[in-house]
């Protein structure tokens, strides 16, 4: 398959952001990388889909990302097992290997998958960090986070394969229940009490 | 009117007034008790093919509805099955009060059963994964009661129950086009891997199991003993759709192998544990992995004697882990001790939920006149004529529940007795002895529980 023109950029902000969710100790970072991951994933999506049907991607992304900001306390990123230089080193160490992974695998991928390069690295990229996310913390946030970049990752191959507007609506509210879920998580609700 | 607006939409609906109307437990329970007795028994009784009698007047139940260009079919096939589901959320919603569950079980138990019972519905039925995972995310404010901080255990429920729902789309993708290009072989392995991982994930079945014995330590028991007596009844119900479905799948000893495999590591390996366990919770965590274990040993027999004893074992898994979670939520609301080390004094506190627990393990690890067994055994004589080994294997898992369940029974009298009321409330005691009197009667006369529960076969034409 042909390359779409810029077909780089979205990856490259796919990469960049999904670091940035990786090793980043800020909300407000880890927020607004999680907004443009979704426009990489957007512009991905974008190259198989009408642009109306993916733009449900990124408004479903976006409103997740907001859920998400409104409802958690600022320190629910804050890692408690490792130092902030030799853990964000040994993160950056396993993001290059997933990347060098996703670069080796995405052409022999070609054969399954009827998309780009690029496409599929992307996918392949947003899959491995956020299964890297999922190993390396407890924490209900980065879990969270992490289910959704995996999820992310995989919405862009399935987008590849299948258009079918009633699973790309179940996968949305498949993701806003997640954020709410998230949100439910991080919030500390009143106790228990019974009429 | 519509079967689909009735057993899906109806309760769906229902549930969502009753999460808004949370704080009055007491009501909400009772409610989501009724409605989901009510549903079982109209599906029961109602035919889906005839005429419905209502006030005199005649109506004609349509059994599909259109959502999104798909269809919701409920049909006369899937009677048994609503039965089956709705009659298994009306035994846990009665024991709820016993319990003592939050305010949140009922409500959002009901929309996990509306919207699990949509997801066999749906055709084609691989749209099913998106809404399992809606009913997982449902589940999740029902494990963590309000309040309290998330455990490892429910994260990593959440992350191997939304992992396992991509392996399923693209494994539904592939089936698909292999329909299209049966020659090729490529996406014929890759379609069994994709979905072998995605039912690895969903039914916690090895090595995935790990967040099992976690969830049932930290989360509510009762609760979790629901999820796990509705879940897997409905992802393995998926599965045997796929299998009638699709022939090569069914034809392909590979798949069945690999059932095998997982199912006897399963088994063996919970068995194993349990026989070490000093935590009620913990073994409980591992009974279910071993009740799962021996229902894909059952599956795995290819054969119409196999289905028959993954059918047959229903109502055991179900009434053993209802007993077993009831009486661990009877303990714990009694603020006693779940670990070993502890309960020569708990017998003595709550003897009756002590003694329900005891009989629950010996049941699930298969003791002769209790009804675990008239399944357990004919499934170890199946799996022995195919292969010794695995019979074996299954057999030394069975022994170790049991070794629990005795050390649990070593444990019960290491104390002097003492005099004084049992610690437990009349409904309690009233549920935990019938849940006692269930599993002896189901043993001793297995025939009719065993005959009811092959209707639920009906549906899957293509698998005999």
């Amino acid at each position: 398959m042909n390359e779409p023109a810029w077909s780089w950029l979205p990856l490259v902000l796919i990469i960049v952001s999904t670091l940035t969710l990786l090793i980043s100790q800020s909300l407000r970072f880890s927020i607004i990388a999680f907004a443009i991951q979704y426009i990489g994933m957007f512009w991905m999506i974008s190259w198989e889909w009408p642009i109306g049907l993916a733009a449900v991607k990124l408004v479903t992304g976006w409103m997740a990302g907001a859920v998400l900001a409104i409802s958690q306390p600022g320190t629910a990123l804050a890692e408690t097992g490792f130092t902030r230089i030799s853990g964000g080193g040994f993160k950056l160490i396993t993001a290059a290997l997933t990347w060098v992974m996703a670069f080796a695998i995405a052409p022999s991928l070609q054969t399954l998958f009827p998309a780009a390069s690029a496409y599929l690295m992307g996918a392949i990229i947003l899959i491995g960090m956020g299964l890297l996310q999922l190993g390396m913390s407890h924490q209900p946030l980065r879990v969270i986070l992490g289910l959704f970049t995996v999820l992310s990752g995989f919405e862009l191959l399935y987008a590849a394969v299948d258009r079918s507007v009633l699973v790309a609506g179940l996968i949305s509210g498949v993701n806003l229940g997640l954020a709410l879920v998230g949100a439910f998580l991080l919030v500390n609700p009143e106790p228990e009490e019974t009429l | 009117m519509s079967t689909v607006i009735f057993w899906i939409f109806v309760p769906f609906g229902v549930s969502i007034l009753l999460t808004l109307f949370n704080r009055f437990i007491r009501i909400t329970r009772w409610i989501a008790a009724g409605v989901t007795l009510g549903l079982a028994l109209a599906a029961a009784f109602v035919n889906f093919d005839e005429l419905v009698l209502l006030g005199g007047r005649a109506y004609e139940l349509s059994t599909s509805f259109s959502v999104l260009g798909r269809q919701l079919v409920l049909d006369s096939t899937d009677r048994v099955f609503l039965v089956l589901v709705y009659g298994l959320g009306a035994f846990w919603f009665l024991g709820a009060p016993a319990a003592g569950t939050h305010r949140l079980f009922a409500p959002l138990g009901l929309a996990i059963i509306a919207i699990l019972v949509a997801s066999l519905a749906v055709e084609p039925f691989l749209y099913a994964a998106p809404l399992v995972e809606l009913a997982v995310l449902v589940s999740i404010p029902m494990l963590v009661a309000p309040g309290r901080p998330a455990g490892q255990g429910v994260l990593r429920y959440l992350i191997f129950m939304t992992l396992g729902m991509p392996f399923i789309l693209l494994g539904g993708w592939a089936l698909n086009a292999i329909e299209i290009n049966p020659a090729n072989e490529t996406l014929l392995l890759e379609a069994m891997l994709l979905l072998g991982l995605g039912l690895a994930f969903w039914l916690a079945i090895f090595p995935f199991y790990t967040w099992v014995p976690l969830l049932t330590g930290e989360s509510q028991p009762y609760i979790a003993g629901f999820l796990f007596s509705l879940l897997p009844t409905v992802v393995f119900f998926l599965m045997l759709n796929f299998l009638d479905a699709f022939a090569f799948l069914r034809n392909s000893p590979v798949f069945f192998q690999g059932l095998q495999l997982a199912g006897t590591i399963m088994v063996a390996t919970a068995g194993i544990w349990a026989a070490f366990q000093r935590d009620l919770t913990r073994l409980f965590g591992y009974a279910v992995i071993q009740e799962t274990g021996f229902a894909l040993l059952a599956i795995s027999l290819h054969s119409e004697t196999g289905l028959a004893l993954f059918a047959a074992g229903l109502v055991p898994r179900l009434i053993g882990f209802g007993l077993f979670a009831l009486s661990l939520s009877v303990m714990q609301s009694r603020n006693v001790s779940l670990r070993f080390e502890d309960e020569g004094l708990a017998f003595w506190q709550v003897p009756i939920a002590s003694l329900a627990s005891l009989v629950a393990i010996f049941s699930i690890s298969g003791l002769p006149l209790l009804a675990g067994f008239p399944v357990r055994q004919p499934l170890l004589e199946e799996l022995g004529a195919g292969s010794i080994a695995v019979a074996i294997w299954a057999l030394i898992g069975s022994a170790g529940m049991m070794y629990g369940g005795l050390r649990y029974l070593s444990a019960l009298f290491r104390r002097e007795p003492t005099t004084g009321q049992p610690g437990e409330g009349w409904y309690q005691i009233a549920l935990l002895s019938a849940g006692v009197v269930m599993l002896f009667v189901a043993g001793v006369f297995p025939t009719p529980m065993i005959s009811m529960m092959l209707n639920v076969l009906s549906g899957f034409a293509n698998l005999f």
